[in-house]
């Protein structure tokens, strides 16, 4: 179980009645922002017949299922509503099983366990994030690969054995988020070059 | 007068019914599976010449994410190319460009969109591709979007 907070998207990725779609140690994930503003982190799982959230609809304050309709409220996961009984009330147990989500300098972190450490202390500087850059290689390949750089910070995603997404942050306003880019879209065909 | 026949099945025949329903093109359908298409009695082999050639003006693309929409069409599954799509698409967000040719959609994005969306079935997933993922919803909630089987509309 991963015990620490991971950034698993970045907080203008979930944009408007949109749900994103990734994975954190083989789990994936289905991530949403309520009309409110609330982002939500959720098994990527429906609980009625298992069908993935994230070919749902979002509808602003509850997450439908694309397979027979069920909607799932923003914050609980309780399951607000099925379509073919009308009349019912789901039961308290009825939900999508939901982490825990916290926004931090542009990103959303999540932990899939009790996280023993918390998110890095960044200082009160201007982070901005970079476009998320997905590397077909386990983390600790990516992580000895990593540059030191001055006003960059970088994080992994473990996403599954195999599959690793860097997050970067930039506080160093001279550096375009295109020469970032850039940078590490060059680190990670060396590093997926590299692999066996 | 505009007639089509085609698979409803086929990604260029769904190529040429989503210029036709977004664009708000009236045309008439035929039975049968072979894709056909014909404007003023002029048939067009080519359904690519057919994308450009019958697009209002405010749908024409320009040449360079034409010519990727057709090379994405021949390596459906090539990984590069999403990855391509993908950078170009989350820079566009940042530059009030949410469609590959900037502001609107042009045939260029619709040239893209069912190879996007039949990724999964040829076993490529989308979970690596964020900014495709949006600007395929973006596709899915434009006014006279064309369903075909798999492939759902979003509400407004």
């Amino acid at each position: 179980m991963t015990s620490s907070w991971y950034p698993v998207a970045s907080g203008a990725d979930l944009v408007s009645r949109h749900v994103f779609h990734t994975a954190l140690d083989g789990q994936e994930l289905a991530l949403w922002r309520d009309d409110a503003g609330l982002a939500n982190v959720w098994e990527n799982r429906c609980p009625h017949r298992g069908v993935r959230l994230t070919i749902g609809t979002n509808l602003g304050t509850e997450l439908r299922c694309q397979y027979h309709g069920w909607r799932f409220a923003s914050g609980s996961g309780q399951c607000a509503s099925i379509p073919a009984h009308p009349g019912f009330v789901p039961s308290q147990g009825l939900r999508v099983k939901t982490y825990p989500c916290i926004e931090r300098y542009g990103l959303v972190w999540t932990s899939l366990g009790e996280a023993e450490m918390d998110i890095p202390d960044l200082g009160a500087a201007a982070w901005r994030p970079l476009r998320a850059i997905f590397v077909e290689a386990p983390r600790a390949t990516v992580a000895a690969q990593l540059p030191e750089q001055g006003g960059l910070a970088l994080f992994l995603q473990p996403v599954s054995e195999t599959q690793t997404v860097i997050h970067g942050l930039s506080a160093d306003p001279s550096f375009s988020p295109r020469q970032h880019d850039e940078a590490l879209t060059r680190l990670r065909d060396r590093i997926e070059s590299a692999a066996p | 007068m505009i007639s089509l026949s085609g698979s409803p099945l086929s990604r260029e025949t769904y190529r040429i019914r989503l210029l036709f329903d977004l664009a708000g093109l009236a045309y008439e359908k035929f039975d049968g599976t072979e894709l056909r298409i014909e404007a003023d009695g002029e048939r067009f082999e080519d359904a690519w010449r057919a994308l450009s050639r019958l697009a209002p003006p405010e749908w024409q693309a320009d040449g360079r994410w034409f010519a990727f929409a057709r090379r994405l069409a021949s390596s459906p599954t090539d990984t590069a190319l999403f990855r391509e799509l993908d950078q170009h698409l989350w820079f566009g967000e940042r530059a009030s460009a949410p469609f590959l040719c900037g502001d609107h959609p042009t045939v260029a994005d619709i040239g893209c969109f069912p190879e996007v969306m039949m990724s999964e079935q040829a076993g490529l997933s989308r979970m690596p591709y964020p900014a495709l993922r949006r600007w395929s919803d973006r596709i899915r909630r434009l006014p006279g979007f064309a369903v075909m089987p798999g492939i759902f509309t979003l509400p407004a």
